[in-house]
Parts: C-alpha cells; sequence; structure tokens
C-alpha cells in the first residue's frame, strides 16, 4: 500500500522548509545490485543489438515476430514483480535505470515494457491482496500474461474523474457487469490482463447513492473483451495502440483492487509510479541521439572546419549536457527518494517527468538541427526520436496538468495554513486532494530552516542561489495565495511560473546534491567538469527562477487570456497585413 | 560430461583504446568489461553439450578482482560452478596463463575444455594449443563445429580459405570460433541464480611471464586521402591512380 | 643466433608466407635453415632456393601425410633442438597459430603470434605485434631462450634472391596424432581467404542485401582479389562469418582493400587499417572510412561498382 502523511521536499519547499536531509548525500545504489543491473543491461543490450531494428520498426509499424516472446522468455516483465510473486523486485532506481535504457535503444519497445509494468499491473503491486498477487502476478512476470492500464476515455482524458465506464454490482452471482470503452490503451491489442477504472454506485457517509470510481481486475478470459484497430500514430509506431471495450464483462467481487471507491486515488497513485520510468525513458533516447549526433559533428567538416568547431555548435552541445546532467541529477534523486519508502515524491516524479520529456524534446530537436539535411532523412535516427519522444509530453499526465499539479500541490498546506482562503484550496482540481495529504503533523515541531547544509567551497555559489531562490519562491507562491484568494486554482499561468521555478530549483538541489557528494567521494580535483556543469546549470536556472517569479507579479496575463478569447471567438486568426 | 570452460574478461570491441601518458600500458579507467565474445561461444558450447549429455559446466577465469564480473556472466547464461584463479593483473605472457590454468584443470577431472579461439585484447590466440600440450591432450583450434559421440570428436575447423574435420577423442581442448553457435542471452532469472553461486577462489600458480610488453604505440595515423570524385565518373580515374601511383591493380 | 623457418605448404605447394620468412630472415641477416614436414616433400627445395634458402632440411615419416598439431608440434620442436637454432619463424597462418603453440611449449618458449615487425637489437630481437585487433602496438621482447615468432602474412614481401638450397632428409618417429585431420573440405568455390589475399574488396550495410553482393563478387574477380565484408553485413546473415573483416573478425593487411558500402566502425577499422591501400565508396561523405581511405568516391555505390566492372572488363 502506498503510505500517506509522508514529508515531501518540494512540499516543503513551497512552504520555506527545506528538508535537506532528504536530498543530501545523493543515493547511491548498493554495490551488488549494481552489478546485476549491469548483467540485466548488457543482456538487453546484446539481444537489442541483434533483434531491435528501430528504422524497420517504426517502417513496418510492427514488431518482428517473436521478439515480444523472447522479452518475455528474457525476463524483462518481470522487472517490477517483488521476488516472492518470481520476479526480479527491482528498485526504483535499477528499474529506471534499466527503462533509460529502453527508452534509448528503443523508445516503442521501451513503452510496451513500460505499459505493462510501469502501470498495467503496478496497482496490483501497490494495492492487491495477497490471494489477488499470488494469482496474477507470477504470470504478469513471466509475460504469460501482458498487461494495459485502462483508465483513459474519449469524454476522459486529463479529467479522469470524468469516466463514464459503469461496474454494475449483481450480488446473486458475486459479480460486476462492466460497460464501457477506454481510448489509447497502450498493449490494448495484446494485453490478458487490464487494470480497469470504473464508476459504481455506492452509498457515501451518509447513506446516499453516489457514483465513485473502483479498480478492477479484469482478464480477457472474463469474456466480452474487444480490442479495436491499431491505431496509426505519429511515433512509437510498433507498440500497440487501441481501444478496448467492455461489454457486459463479468469481474468477480474477488477482482476489485483495494477499497471500493478509492479507485481514482488508485489510478493516480499508479500513475505517479510510473512517471520516473518515463523519465528515464526519455533521457535515455536522449544519450542514443547524442551519441549519433557527436559523431557527425566531429566528422563533418563545412569551410574547413569540423562543426565541433563552430561556436553555435558548442553551445548547443553543451546546453543539452547541462541540461540532461541536471534531469538526470532529479531523476535518480528522486528514484532514491522512492526507494527509501518514507518520503512522498509524487511532486518530484511529476516534476522529473515534465522537466525529463521536455529536455529530451528539445536535446534531440537540436542534435537533429545540428546534423543538418541529414537529421530530416528517413534512413537517419534523428526525426525517428523525435516522433517517438513527441508523446511523452502528453500521456501520464499532460506537462500542462502536472505543473498544475506541481503548484497546486505544492501549495496545498501552506493554502490550509493561510486561513484566509479557507478551503478553497482543498482538491483544487478535482482528485488532486487526494494525493496531496502533506505531512503538516511531521513538519511541525521540526526546526524551520531555510538554509541547507554545508556543501564544498565549488559549489557554495550554487547552494546560496539555490537558498535565495527556494526563499523567494516560497514568498512568490504564499503572495500569489494572498493576492489571488482562491482563484489561484485559475491563474493557470501563475501555476505554470511557480511549477518552472519549483522544477529548476528541484533540479538545483539534485545537481549540487549530486555533484558535492561526488567531490567527497572522488576529491574535487577529479571533479572538475561536474562542477562546471552544476555551476552552469545553478547559474542558469536560478535567472530562470527569477524571470519567473517576477511574473507571477508582474505579467501579461489579462491581455493573453483576452487576446485568446478573441481569436477563439474569431475561429480563426482574423489579421490581414493590407 | 563434466566440462571446463576457460574464460578472460576483455574490454568491449566499441573502446577506443587509450594508453597511460608515458605508454607503457593501457589506461583501464574508461574501459567497459565484457566477457570475451569467443568465450560466448564456449561457454554456449558448454551449456549445449550439458543439456543433450547431462553432466556439469565449470568456468574458469584468472585475472585480477574485476574479472569476476565476466564469471558471472557466464554463470548468469547458466554455467553451473566457477572457481577465479586470483593474480594481480592478467600476465602479458599466455604461456604463464596456460600453465596456471592447466594446474587447476588437472586437478578437476573434466572431459572436455571449452574456451574462446583467441581474447579480444591481446590476440594471442595461443591458450587452446598450449592448454592441449600441457595437459597432454588433443586441442583442436579455431572450431566452428563439434559433434561428440561417446568419446569421439568430430570437430570442423576454420583454416585459411577452407575448413578442416579433425578428430580425436576426449578429453581434449576445443577453441571455438564465431560460427559455433548462437550465445544464449544471460536471461533475468539467469543472473539472479548466478549471484548465488560461490565463486571458489584460489591463488593462480603463476610462472614469470617471458613475454614483456616494453611499450605501446598507436598505430601511425593515415591522413585522409583524395576524394577522387563524386559519381561513377570518377571511376577511370581510380583505377588509374591504382594502377599508376599506387601500382596496387 | 640462427632461426628456423618452418615451411608450411598445402598440397603440395609452399605458402607465400614461408617466403616472405626466407626474406625477413635475410633481411635480418641471421643465419637460418629452413624445416619441411610431411610423408612426400618433394621438390620444394627449388622454390625455397629461389628466394634464397641455403638449407632446407625434410622431416619425413610416412604418417605425416596427415597434418595433426601435437604430431607435427613434436617434429617441430625436435627439429628446432637437433639444428640448433634459437629462433623459430612461422606464418601467422592458421596452421601457424595453431602448431605455434604447441611447439613453444615443447621448447619451453615464449611464442609471438601475429608480429608486423621483426627487428635485430644487438643478441636479441624487438617485435611489433598489434593487440586489440590493431587498436595499438604493443613492442614485446621474449626472453625465453628459444623463441617462437609467427610473421603475418603479407607485411613484409617475398623477394627473390636465387640460391642454391643443399638438403637434409631426416626420417623421423611420429608420435601423437592425438588430433588427426580427416579431410580438408573446401569452402565455396575453394575460395580465397582474406587473411592471405593480396586485394580484398569487401562490402557492409550500404549493400542492402545479400542479392546485391553479385557486386562485390563481380568486382573481387575482376582484381583476383577475395571477398570480405563488415560485421553489419555478417550480422544480418547476407555472409558467412568466415568473410568477416575486424575485431571479432579477420585482422588483414592487403596491399588493396576496397570499401564498398562500409561506414567504418571502429572494430571494422581496427582489422582492416594496416592495408596498403584502401579505397572507400560510400555515399555518406562524412562516413568514417574516407578518414582512412587513400582514395575515396562519394556516390552511390550502385553506380560506382558496375562502373567499375565494366571498365575493368574493357
Amino acid at each position: 500500500m502506498a503510505k500517506e502523511n509522508l514529508p515531501s521536499f518540494s512540499k516543503g519547499m513551497f512552504s520555506g522548509v527545506i528538508l535537506d536531509e532528504l536530498v543530501f548525500p545523493y543515493p547511491k545504489m548498493k554495490e551488488e545490485e549494481a552489478e546485476d543491473l549491469k548483467m540485466m543491461q548488457d543482456s538487453f543490450r546484446k539481444f537489442a543489438e541483434d533483434h531491435i531494428d528501430g528504422q524497420k520498426i517504426d517502417e513496418e509499424e510492427k514488431y518482428p515476430d517473436g521478439l515480444i516472446d523472447q522479452l518475455k522468455e528474457l525476463g524483462f516483465m518481470g522487472l517490477s514483480v517483488p521476488e516472492e510473486y518470481d520476479g526480479f523486485g527491482l528498485s526504483a532506481t535499477a528499474y529506471t535505470k534499466m527503462f533509460e535504457l529502453f527508452g534509448g535503444i528503443n523508445p516503442s519497445v521501451a513503452i510496451t515494457l513500460g505499459a505493462h509494468q510501469s502501470i498495467g499491473y503496478k496497482g496490483l503491486v501497490l494495492y492487491g491482496n495477497e490471494e489477488q498477487k499470488k494469482k496474477y502476478l507470477p504470470k504478469l512476470a513471466s509475460g504469460e500474461m501482458l498487461a494495459a492500464y485502462c483508465l483513459t476515455e474519449p469524454g476522459a482524458g486529463s479529467d479522469a474523474a470524468g469516466i463514464k465506464t459503469k461496474a454494475v454490482r449483481d450480488e446473486e452471482n458475486g459479480v460486476y457487469i462492466l460497460n464501457g470503452s477506454k481510448i489509447w490503451i497502450t498493449n490494448g491489442g495484446v494485453a490478458d490482463f487490464f487494470t480497469v477504472f470504473a464508476k459504481e454506485e455506492m452509498p457515501d457517509k451518509d447513506g446516499k447513492m453516489t457514483e465513485k470510481i473502483s479498480a478492477f481486475l479484469v482478464t480477457r478470459d472474463m469474456g466480452g473483451i474487444t480490442s479495436g484497430k491499431e491505431e496509426h500514430k505519429l511515433g512509437l509506431k510498433g507498440s500497440s495502440t487501441t481501444e478496448v471495450f467492455f461489454e457486459d464483462v463479468k469481474v468477480p467481487f474477488e477482482n476489485l483492487l483495494g477499497e471500493r471507491g478509492k479507485g481514482f486515488k488508485i489510478a493516480m497513485n499508479v500513475l505517479n509510479n510510473g512517471r520516473l520510468g518515463l523519465a528515464g525513458g526519455s533521457i535515455g533516447a536522449l544519450k542514443v541521439v547524442m551519441k549519433e549526433a557527436i559523431a557527425h559533428i566531429r566528422q563533418r567538416k563545412q569551410f574547413r572546419k569540423t562543426l565541433s568547431e563552430f561556436e553555435m555548435i558548442k553551445e548547443k552541445v553543451a546546453q543539452m549536457t547541462v541540461d540532461l546532467f541536471a534531469t538526470e541529477s532529479m531523476i535518480y534523486l528522486t528514484s532514491g527518494l522512492v526507494d527509501r519508502g518514507d518520503v512522498d515524491y509524487s511532486l518530484e516524479s511529476a516534476m522529473c517527468k515534465i522537466r525529463a520529456t521536455e529536455v529530451t524534446w528539445h536535446g534531440v530537436n537540436e542534435c537533429l538541427q545540428m546534423v543538418g539535411g541529414l537529421g530530416f532523412m528517413k534512413e537517419y535516427p534523428y526525426q525517428r526520436y523525435l516522433r517517438d519522444g513527441r508523446v511523452n509530453m502528453i500521456f501520464e499526465g499532460t506537462n500542462e496538468i502536472l505543473r498544475m499539479f506541481t503548484a497546486l500541490a505544492g501549495m496545498h498546506e501552506r493554502g490550509q495554513y493561510l486561513r484566509k482562503i479557507g478551503t478553497a484550496l482543498k482538491g483544487p482540481i478535482k482528485g488532486f486532494g487526494v494525493l496531496t495529504d502533506y505531512a503538516t503533523q511531521w513538519l511541525k515541531g521540526r526546526v524551520s530552516t531555510e538554509r541547507i547544509r554545508d556543501v564544498h567551497p565549488e559549489l557554495a555559489a550554487a547552494k546560496v542561489q539555490f537558498e535565495t531562490w527556494a526563499k523567494n519562491m516560497h514568498f512568490s507562491a504564499e503572495r500569489a495565495l494572498i493576492h489571488v484568494g482562491k482563484n489561484i486554482i485559475y491563474r493557470e499561468m501563475i501555476q505554470e511560473r511557480l511549477a518552472n521555478a519549483a522544477i529548476d530549483l528541484y533540479a538545483m538541489i539534485a545537481t549540487i546534491s549530486r555533484v558535492d557528494t561526488m567531490i567527497t567521494e572522488k576529491g574535487a580535483e577529479n571533479c572538475s567538469v561536474e562542477i562546471k556543469l552544476c555551476n552552469t546549470f545553478a547559474d542558469q536556472a536560478w535567472r530562470r527562477v527569477r524571470r519567473n517569479l517576477l511574473m507571477v507579479d508582474s505579467n501579461n496575463d489579462r491581455e493573453m487570456r483576452e487576446i485568446a478569447d478573441f481569436i477563439v471567438d474569431q475561429e480563426k486568426y482574423p489579421f490581414e497585413t493590407i | 560430461m563434466n566440462i571446463a570452460v576457460c574464460v578472460k574478461q576483455t574490454p568491449d570491441t566499441e573502446t577506443r583504446v587509450k594508453l597511460t601518458d608515458d605508454q607503457k600500458a593501457v589506461n583501464e579507467s574508461d574501459i567497459n568489461f565484457i566477457l570475451n565474445p569467443y568465450d560466448e561461444f564456449a561457454v554456449e558450447e558448454a551449456l549445449k553439450l550439458r543439456e543433450t549429455n547431462g553432466g556439469e559446466v565449470t568456468i574458469i577465469s584468472l585475472g585480477p578482482d574485476r574479472v569476476k564480473s565476466a564469471i558471472r556472466s557466464a554463470l548468469a547464461m547458466g554455467a553451473d560452478k566457477a572457481i577465479h584463479l586470483v593474480a594481480d593483473k592478467n600476465p602479458s605472457d599466455p604461456n604463464a596463463v596456460a600453465g596456471a590454468l592447466a594446474e587447476e584443470l588437472k586437478t578437476g577431472n573434466y572431459d572436455l575444455i571449452l574456451l574462446g579461439k583467441q581474447a579480444i585484447d591481446d590476440d594471442h590466440a595461443q591458450l587452446p594449443s598450449l592448454l592441449g600440450e600441457k595437459l597432454g591432450l588433443p586441442a583442436v583450434t579455431v572450431v566452428v563445429k563439434l559433434d561428440i559421440n561417446g568419446d569421439q570428436v568430430t570437430a570442423e575447423r576454420e583454416i585459411d580459405g577452407a575448413h578442416e574435420i579433425v578428430t580425436c577423442n576426449l578429453p581434449a581442448v576445443i577453441g571455438a570460433q564465431r560460427g559455433l553457435n548462437e550465445p544464449r542471452y544471460a536471461s533475468l532469472k539467469g543472473i539472479m541464480k548466478a549471484k548465488k553461486i560461490p565463486i571458489e577462489e584460489k591463488p593462480a600458480a603463476l610462472a614469470a611471464d617471458q613475454l614483456e610488453i616494453e611499450s605501446f604505440n598507436y598505430p601511425p595515423e593515415k591522413s585522409a586521402g583524395k576524394i577522387v570524385g563524386d559519381s561513377a565518373d570518377a571511376v577511370p580515374e581510380l583505377l588509374r591512380l591504382l594502377h599508376e601511383e599506387a601500382k596496387v591493380i | 643466433m640462427k632461426i628456423l623457418i618452418y615451411a608450411e605448404h598445402r598440397e603440395g605447394a609452399l605458402r607465400k608466407i614461408t617466403f616472405e620468412n626466407i626474406t625477413l630472415a635475410k633481411q635480418l641477416g641471421v643465419p637460418f635453415e629452413v624445416a619441411v614436414i610431411g610423408s612426400e616433400v618433394g621438390n620444394l627445395q627449388e622454390e625455397l632456393g629461389k628466394y634464397g634458402a641455403e638449407k632446407v632440411v625434410f622431416y619425413q615419416n610416412a604418417d605425416l601425410a596427415t597434418y595433426s598439431p601435437d604430431a607435427y608440434a613434436a617434429v617441430l620442436a625436435e627439429a628446432v633442438k637437433k639444428q640448433g637454432a634459437d629462433v623459430l619463424l612461422m606464418g601467422a597462418t592458421s596452421t601457424g597459430k595453431d602448431l605455434g603453440p604447441r611447439a613453444a611449449s615443447l621448447l619451453n618458449a615464449a611464442m609471438a603470434t601475429d608480429c608486423t615487425k621483426v627487428e635485430l637489437d644487438g643478441d636479441d630481437l624487438k617485435i611489433t605485434r598489434p593487440m586489440y585487433a590493431g587498436k595499438v602496438l604493443a613492442n614485446i621482447r621474449l626472453s625465453s631462450a628459444v623463441k617462437v615468432v609467427t610473421v603475418r602474412p603479407n607485411v613484409y614481401s617475398a623477394a627473390e634472391a636465387p640460391a642454391t638450397a643443399a638438403v637434409d632428409t631426416e626420417s623421423v618417429d611420429a608420435p601423437g596424432f592425438k588430433a588427426m585431420v580427416k579431410e580438408i573440405v573446401s569452402g565455396a568455390q575453394g575460395k580465397l581467404d582474406v587473411t592471405e589475399a593480396d586485394i580484398i574488396v569487401s562490402g557492409g550495410r550500404g549493400m542492402k542485401g545479400p542479392e546485391n553482393w553479385h557486386l562485390i563478387e563481380g568486382l573481387a574477380e575482376l582484381l583476383g582479389a577475395a571477398t570480405g565484408a563488415s560485421r553489419a553485413a555478417v550480422d544480418a546473415g547476407w555472409r558467412p562469418h568466415d568473410e568477416q573483416v575486424g575485431q571479432t573478425g579477420k585482422t588483414v593487411s592487403p596491399s588493396l582493400y576496397v570499401a564498398v558500402g562500409i561506414s567504418g566502425a571502429i572494430q571494422h577499422l581496427a582489422g582492416m587499417s594496416s592495408s596498403k591501400y584502401i579505397v572507400a565508396i560510400n555515399k555518406d561523405p562524412d562516413a568514417p572510412i574516407f578518414k582512412l581511405a587513400d582514395y575515396g568516391i562519394v556516390a552511390d555505390l550502385f553506380d560506382v561498382v558496375p562502373r567499375m566492372i565494366e571498365e575493368l572488363k574493357a
């Protein structure tokens, strides 16, 4: 079960408290697990070299015969199934590293594997009872059953609470009768096991009947399940994406996942968990594309110089490196938080997903730009990785929704504390409330601090920048709450800026922690490049934070809203030059 | 069938070999070490023979502590046991390695000793023959096909431009060449199982190296040559250059 | 110092590397003799004399008609002792690599495989041999009393230096025969092996499929070349692995290496960079192979190769 009321670094930061013991020292993988991980990576790499041809998969819009079966046999379906259920029980860190590799080698394969285990059966791992786990997890680990996560519906995308799929209790036969349809389900055409979210009528605490979301473990052999045709997509073309229809599916009561009516919380927590794998997969892709592009710019000459000698090319290479380094620092700090087991990481994993998918999108695009016309050609991988990576900013929570979540959940406690706005902040977006049970209790009685521990002198300036701007963000958030009041939930541009500031700040502290810990281990003289990356990132990041915070108070938001309303009203761009 | 497979840990083939500043040694700091690719064929063949004949597969590797990860890779493929002959570094003389391996192999009562035809770092390609001689056993090197019937061995070995069919009796030493089989990938189950297999450590009984590497050089860098043209029309000029300038045709 | 050169022969014909080694020994200025092992070794001394051999010893035994590494090694080790040689020079051929270590072990000798440079340094030898498939060159020294050296074919070119070879014939015991060659099966059309070939035409991923290999073979035939392939082409199953050039394939040093549709991955370059002349045909001007090539044509190989065939035929 996911635990509640745990400390959260970012929520603390919004409230003006820096819980530095959560982020220092930088987490490290145990040597034994690191060794296992390397072997798993080698095994996959070797397999992929012989059997995964990204270009071919993209062109044929399918995997070669037997590919998925081989992945099953090798064990790659059971990464997050605990060992006692015949899985490999990887830590979040090792799991994310594996997805980094999958995403680098082939984002399509990564998504097939990810839909199965990052979200498909993750609900069962987190919320299933012993019997359910015993019954299904071994089969899911071996790949005998492939899993899919079924939340999205034609009428309910980001607003997942609006799903229409119904589950009706048939007490006589001890089954739920499930009816409805889900769209854009990854693995929809190939899965045998579905974690399905549906509404059921149940009495609320006053005994009145209301509709609430429950989660169900549904298998194809229950009958009444059909998959639509394979969708044609911009990218990730090997993976299966279909509509899934449920028609009078009889789901035994014992296949209810978690408590009745708690399905939304389960849905959100599963996604919180899945986001790190997606973030890892993203940066894995960027690393691979960078390697390709770097090989090219070292070779290719124009004006009798290699491209790598030109300053604008250097700028691109340096910028993507700085951003990637910081993003990677965030991701593996967060996976370390997950592995500790006693921390609320919901905001951090959302921030990792936002930053990783955008840094990758931008980085891959810059790589494509660096190699020029060649990047536009189908026989080179740049355009494919660009296409494959595009959806990362959309699914598992659009980056916009996740920014709202970051800002609102971050401010939630503070909002309650500032009673002026009363209960308006509770559940700012329907459902988010369940994820924001931030430990006010836990915070009480602690010495509130705005400073972090001392770091190596080489990083001292970055540390001060972090402290200064973290404090300023707290003030900005508080000012916004006071000024805008409960309307903060509609002021998305303010949320966006606060979220962006929080992401940069979290990336700063993650990078500082990573490099500081590295210096302690290796000595500063052996970390000169990392120190440079950290300080360059911190320097760029605080300027962005400053700009975002300034714009919380001073901006064109009113004009922007009015322009948008006008144009939408016109239904087109209505201006002409003459 | 009691089978020993001698394996070596080598840098992977993608490695750009960098020398230390004094050019006396290879700089190992950025190297990704793997199980020598030819040894993978040997491990696979051993596993296949075990599958048909029963028995046990023992991995033996000589070298510093880091070679344990190569041993684990071989165990993860499915081998049963492992022995690490501990040395503080890889000897430069294959004869010394063969001596130490032979000492160990003598104690194991093996029916078959498999190993790669060469290691992709040193490229000595001497071990299978050296082991054969030191153990008084037949050795067949560069083997691309192996049939074992009772104690009758029929091996097909690659020679320059042709193949030889070689026969001998067990026990024997076989040097595996690419083409012998398709090595399996280590499954996650195999990796987990391999973790639980203890690696027996023994000091390597090494004689002094009689082959010493005094220094290394990078191969002379070829300066990029002439681009003769950018279409098939350049062909006559290319042929003229090969004929008159290079004098190779 | 005295060198014994092992004369490698197959089906009654001496292999080129034997002459190359004679030339090397003459260059070093060290006295040398040649050992021939077999059942009926015929008139090989005439050809050996053509390159400057003055003394040839035949080690004869009817059983030695069949090659057996252990039996041959025993005879060869005896020969080294009998002739009082302290260096055994062989070719780094499949036979040299098979037989050499066994003889070395019997002689308690250190052995250097696949050497590309052998020099005299006072009373000692200074030897250079590639490691990591040629990514680096190692300068080595053998400190054993007897040294075994195998030399890479095509590195030293055989130079004719007519002499009359005196011949001794010795009947020897042939113990061993633990492993025996039962038969030799030639490859497809008894094709030329890449390690020995003077010219190699190699194809890579750019060939697009095995159905296009007639272009490589056609060009190779006109040039009298062996055909090679990159790892990508072998891994794709287009070509047999014995054609693979590179780190997990063969290392070659021909006079001319024609790389067709090969981009030049590091592990491929390692295997062929010591070729005397390299020609690259690739439509990607930035392919790493051009960095190494003496002559390049940046164009579609499907235009260039047919044109080459046409021109060579003319």
